[in-house]
């Protein structure tokens, strides 16, 4: 039977016929989702790519910061951004209602932590979360507390997201809840769908 | 000056004294602060102003301060391993900062900053930049 979805609408999976859980049940099937999931959201076309603004190849700096005000520790080594606080960066763009700047002792950045409403736009990949840190020298990002992470195609919640950049992997652990999109060429859903079983 | 502590050394092209302020041409202040390592203000004019009456609000009682303000292509180099750039600076005996609302650049070996308005203490870590901060990391 033809499956009549709506066009490039997010649709829970509940309405699918699924809705995922994190069970010790539902452990097996949960791993291949997430693996196929995670499939989506690193293979899908760039995305967020008309909204990702770019350091420039040729600039001297590797990020810019803007922000409504900050507070230079310099005994502390840090900078603390406040009041819609935007960094981009190699990282992706992050904005924030609070971004600090940890330099280690020869003024490299060692770490970036971004608070309140703090999302992340990198370039295949919108994420967001209570707290993004950023650790550049190992290549790590971490979103923390309620953290989110979608793409076109999919849509992910869990307590923490960590990126491995280096490598291009993505975990999420603790609570996850996802949906994935599906596309169709008919008129919008409605409660005669088919639903996948 | 045997026994004292130097905070800071002033010095001018020229300089012109009148009853209320001395007017100062090709101005370079010298701070030492405890510490830290020494840095310098320049400017292209500079006014000295001492024992300023000004009357505080939580003694009730009218109290005396030095006043420095400083214009024209400020420079204050080597403060917090940076060189800062504004039009104009203010400092006073009261507060011991330094503050503007003008425009600033401040340039260090692998990092610089823009924003308005600046606000530090010569003898202190912390300088804060008021409003439409953007800030370049190498």
């Amino acid at each position: 039977m033809r499956k009549n979805y709506h066009l490039n609408k997010v649709i829970p999976l509940r309405r699918l016929g699924f809705y995922l859980l994190v069970t010790k049940k539902q452990a097996g099937f949960f791993a291949g989702l997430i693996f196929v999931s995670f499939f989506i959201l690193s293979a899908i076309p760039i995305t967020f790519g008309e909204e990702v603004s770019k350091i420039n190849d040729e600039s001297l700096y590797k990020r810019q910061i803007t922000a409504d005000s900050l507070r230079w520790e310099y005994e502390a080594k840090t900078a603390i951004f406040t009041g819609n606080a935007t960094m981009i960066s190699k990282e992706g763009n992050i904005t924030a209602d609070k971004m600090t700047i940890f330099f280690d002792e020869k003024d490299e950045v060692e770490k970036i932590t971004a608070e309140g409403n703090a999302d992340l736009i990198r370039e295949k990949q919108k994420c967001g979360a209570e707290i993004i840190e950023i650790y550049p020298d190992k290549d790590l990002i971490l979103l923390e507390k309620s953290a989110w992470i979608s793409s076109d195609k999919a849509m992910f919640r869990g307590e923490e997201i960590s990126f491995d950049t280096g490598k291009e992997i993505i975990n999420i652990t603790k609570g996850v809840k996802g949906e994935i999109q599906t596309e169709s060429e008919e008129e919008p859903i409605n409660e005669n769908m088919v639903e996948i079983q | 000056m045997d026994g004292e502590i130097i905070k800071w050394e002033l010095e001018a092209d020229s300089a012109q004294f009148d009853e209320n302020a001395k007017t100062l041409k090709g101005v370079k202040v010298k701070f030492y602060p405890q510490d830290k390592d020494p840095f310098t203000i320049k400017a292209d004019d500079g006014v000295v102003k001492e024992n300023v009456l000004v009357e505080n609000l939580t003694v009730g009682e009218a109290e005396k301060k030095d006043e420095i303000y400083l214009k024209n292509n400020v420079q204050i180099i080597g403060y917090l391993n940076s060189n800062i750039k504004c039009d104009s600076l203010s400092w006073d005996s009261i507060s011991e900062t330094m503050h503007t609302q003008d425009k600033v650049e401040i340039e260090a070996e692998k990092w610089n900053i823009n924003g308005e308005g600046i606000e530090f203490s010569p003898s202190g870590d912390i300088m804060t930049i008021n409003k439409d901060v953007t800030m370049q990391i190498n």
